[in-house]
């Protein structure tokens, strides 16, 4: 593969958009990063707990937090795509 | 050269769809057939295991969904680490993808035997054509039976597909649900269950490692997300979010299988329940269903078996269009891309991994093979997370993401790690599996250096439109000069003609059509007559006046450099003698954009000409620094010290602070005058050369001052990488641009280890997409 063949493919931007676009993510850094952590302490919970008590609390903190992760990603998903169309009208705009 | 056709499949997998396909490719054979096992492997803390995966994995399907989005072809994983990376990588991931899902149809097959047998155990069945069910023969032999039925089917060209394919997924998911429902169900009845998770970790953390490696393969499921990506509607939006939702679904069905086969049963001895599951392995899970969910080992076994089918099928499909593609890519020989007239499917591709199939069915236990296909799973995601990094700087601007990474580059770093971590700590659980990785791995290298390299050069090479007289002798030495200006070649020609004259040579005239981006290559054809009656008949002409023997060769391509860097590599050039005018258009190029990709890509020594008068040089400077260089520039020099009886004044300029280190400066010496003497034994009458060590605080402005007693400045280079970093700040980009008269700049041939490991690091410090043109 190379960029002829992901243009013949269809597969780049329009040329005009090349480098047009924010290639910074859309998920929301803090949330997702507290979230990851709360993921890995469930994990480290589990461990720990030695079957007991905690071993629970550390599925359920797992099962919550990594279910958030999801959800944020999800969200981060929609809002990339209402972003690359803003910035498709703007380029468009500016065009004309 | 034409435009093909894009056929595109029609998107008709909605969200729900194709997230039920990643669901139904995870929960499926993976979680019957390995939860006995990874069970006897951590103990109850396979549910630390299961969720210590999900971690992992969730950072690799972050990868995929980012790739998933910008790229959503069939390809996957394999695609993209033939776009992201270089030299060996593409064949490897397609090499180690055909074992990865040949040898996961090893373990389903393997799988699908036990549970069969199993069955017909239950039904009273003791042998089969005389052999015992439970004998280690019937379940190899049943594997090798089933392996070859769904060859046979796949070979008819029938998949399970549309409606089928649901009911099989919506089955299993069903199962699953009613053996997680009955046995929390027990667990709530029975208060000692909840003692059974303690000792949590009776391997310790050795043992969740080695289930997490064991289980991998049961979180890989997103890869046929991404495989379906052609079919997807909206794919910049539902590949990603089906990337995610499917782990958001399997990961807590994953955890709470794990919960329920540990606590609901009763092993109605002092024996743990999870060494209990561990006994039966594969079976395990069968076992525990018989004890708390209606019909449970009937149900359990029907699950396992259209899963452990629907797997083997959808493996011997996935592992024969692997090798079907790098038949097809030139990776592998022709036959593998072969397509039978009558059924239109890859059979020879199909044969030879339904006989790989077989093979680790037969010479390697199943939680080996399951292993095996683990760390190969992990190696290849490992490759994905490494080719985001690249492909995200080379095509980043360039692409439509519907999802991006957060913390980039972090997380996938952070994901090769932890995967490199599990795959090598996988040899603590299974020696073999390594063994058997190892060795498919290293046969990969031995055959795409081998085979596969030369093949796929020779599909991307320009064409080649003329060639005369070609001379088949390969010892003689071959220099190649490009010719494109009549006025020019001459020099060129004298001076390789010199060469090729002390060395036994012969010359290599090439032109290269050159056809612009707009138009296509077959455009060039309408200018091989011009060309050669203006420029190649006259450069011919004038190499066949120094009588050695002579061939001219005209490609078409995009830029000039590819054309030269082509004919190096199919002829085996060994020389490039080449014209510079002095200066570069381009404010990025240092010696002009072609100069400096022939520099860098060109697997030959080079030797580039600045100047008009290389005809009569009486006196020629040769300021040795590495000697890399230097017996490069005495070859030289001595060419014209033989045809022109030239003097060579061989100079090392040093700075005062190492002239001062009497031991340094010995060290750099001695070096230099090994190579420049190195043809000089104690019997040899000739006098041994001697350097001329000049002592300046500007080794440029030395050099140059030097160079105004001489006639021709033979100006050398050490190696690519020093190379390019000198020229392009500093002492040779200086020497060469402030020396006035006629120069030479040398380059050596990399060595082969050399030039792929300099051929790595361009790849990745550079920023440009690549190119086949």
């Amino acid at each position: 593969m190379s960029i002829e063949d992901l243009k013949d493919q269809g597969i780049l931007l329009p040329e005009k958009e090349w480098g047009e676009h924010n290639l910074t993510t859309t998920v929301s850094k803090i949330p997702i990063f507290l979230l990851f952590i709360f993921s890995v302490l469930g994990c480290l919970l589990i461990f720990l707990g030695e079957g007991k008590f905690w071993t629970w609390v550390g599925i359920i903190l797992f099962f919550c937090s990594f279910f958030g992760v999801i959800i944020l990603c999800d969200r981060a998903i929609v809002n990339q795509r209402k972003r690359t169309k803003r910035e498709k009208q703007e380029i468009e705009t500016s065009e004309s | 050269m034409a435009k093909e056709t894009h056929t595109e499949l029609s998107r008709d997998l909605g969200l729900f769809t194709i997230t039920m396909v990643g669901v139904g490719a995870m929960i499926g054979a993976g979680i019957f057939v390995l939860t006995g096992i990874a069970a006897g492997t951590a103990g109850p803390a396979l549910i630390l295991a299961f969720a210590a995966n999900g971690l992992v994995t969730f950072l690799t399907a972050l990868a995929y969904a980012e790739l998933g989005s910008a790229i959503p072809e069939a390809g996957g994983g394999y695609l993209w680490v033939k776009e992201g990376l270089p030299g060996p990588n593409a064949f490897l991931a397609g090499w180690m993808s055909w074992f990865a899902h040949a040898v996961a149809g090893s373990l389903y097959a393997l799988g699908f035997s036990s549970y069969l047998g199993f069955m017909l155990k239950e039904m009273g069945v003791v042998t089969l054509a005389g052999i015992p069910i439970e004998a280690a023969i019937f379940q190899k032999g049943l594997a090798v039976v089933i392996a070859l039925i769904f060859v046979a089917i796949n070979f008819k060209g029938v998949s399970e597909t549309g409606l089928a394919g649901n009911i099989v997924t919506m089955a299993k998911i069903i199962i699953i649900g009613i053996f997680i429902g009955s046995g929390l169900y027990a667990m709530f009845n029975e208060p000692a269950s909840w003692e059974k998770f303690t000792p949590f970790a009776p391997e310790g953390f050795a043992g969740v490692l080695s289930a997490m490696g064991l289980t991998y393969i049961a979180f890989e499921g997103y890869e046929i997300i991404v495989q379906a990506g052609e079919e997807v509607k909206d794919p910049k939006r539902n590949i990603p979010r089906a990337v995610f939702w499917s782990l958001a679904i399997v990961i807590p069905i994953y955890i709470l299988v794990a919960i329920t086969a540990i606590g609901a049963i009763d092993t109605g001895t002092s024996q743990a329940t999870w060494q209990w599951l561990g006994e039966y392995k594969e079976l395990g899970l069968a076992e525990a269903a018989r004890q708390f969910m209606p019909f449970g080992t009937t149900l359990l076994l029907i699950g396992g078996i259209l899963s452990t089918m629907s797997a083997l099928n959808a493996t011997t499909f996935s592992s024969t269009r692997v090798s079907f593609a790098m038949g097809r890519d030139r990776n592998l020989p022709d036959f593998f891309a072969e397509i039978n007239e009558k059924t239109k499917t890859p059979y020879l591709a199909l044969i030879c991994s339904g006989g790989l199939i077989i093979f680790m069915a037969l010479a390697v236990p199943i939680e080996d093979v399951a292993a095996a296909a683990d760390v190969m799973f992990l190696l290849l995601f490992l490759q994905v997370n490494m080719a985001i990094i690249t492909i995200r700087r080379k095509y980043g601007d360039k692409l439509d993401y519907g999802f991006l990474i957060p913390f980039f580059p972090v997380v996938p770093i952070v994901a090769i790690i932890l995967m490199i971590g599990i795959a090598v700590f996988m040899f603590h659980f299974s020696p073999i599996a390594w063994y058997f990785v190892i060795g498919w791995i290293s046969t990969g290298f031995v055959i795409y250096y081998t085979y596969a390299r030369k093949r796929k050069r020779m599909k991307s090479a320009s064409p080649v439109v003329l060639q005369q007289s070609m001379p088949i002798e390969k010892e003689r030495y071959r220099i190649m000069i490009p010719v494109a200006n009549p006025s020019t070649s001459k020099r060129l020609i004298d001076f390789a003609a010199m060469i090729a004259r002390t060395k036994g040579g012969e010359l290599v005239l090439v032109h290269v059509i050159t056809v612009p981006k707009q138009a296509p290559l077959r455009v060039g054809q309408q200018f091989i007559k011009r060309v050669r009656d203006d420029v190649l008949d006259e450069a011919v002409e004038i190499a066949e006046n120094h009588d050695l023997p002579v061939s001219s060769v005209m490609r078409i391509a995009r830029k000039p450099a590819k054309g030269i860097i082509d004919e190096v590599e199919e002829r085996d050039i060994d020389m490039i003698v080449m014209g510079w005018k002095g200066s570069s258009k381009h404010s990025e190029a240092i010696l002009g954009s072609n100069v400096d990709k022939i520099l860098r890509d060109a697997d030959c020594d080079i030797a580039i000409l600045r100047g008009d008068n290389f005809g009569e040089a009486e006196n020629i400077l040769l300021p040795v620094a590495f000697p890399q260089s230097a017996k490069l520039m005495l070859d030289i020099g001595k060419v014209f010290e033989e045809e022109q009886g030239s003097k060579i004044n061989i100079c090392h300029v040093i700075p005062p602070k190492i002239n001062n280190n009497k031991e340094a400066k010995e060290e750099r010496l001695e070096s230099l005058y090994e190579v420049i003497n190195e043809d000089k034994n104690e019997e040899s009458e000739a006098p041994k050369r001697t350097i001329n060590v000049q002592v300046s605080k500007s080794v440029v402005s030395q050099i140059v001052r030097l160079s105004k007693e001489s006639d021709i400045v033979v100006l050398g280079a050490a190696e690519e990488g020093w190379f390019r970093k000198m020229v392009a700040g500093s002492r040779t980009e200086q020497i060469a641009r402030l020396v006035k008269g006629n120069l030479i700049l040398v380059k050596p041939r990399r060595g082969s280890i050399k030039s792929g490991l300099q051929d790595v690091i361009e790849f990745f410090r550079s920023k440009e997409p690549e190119s086949n043109e």
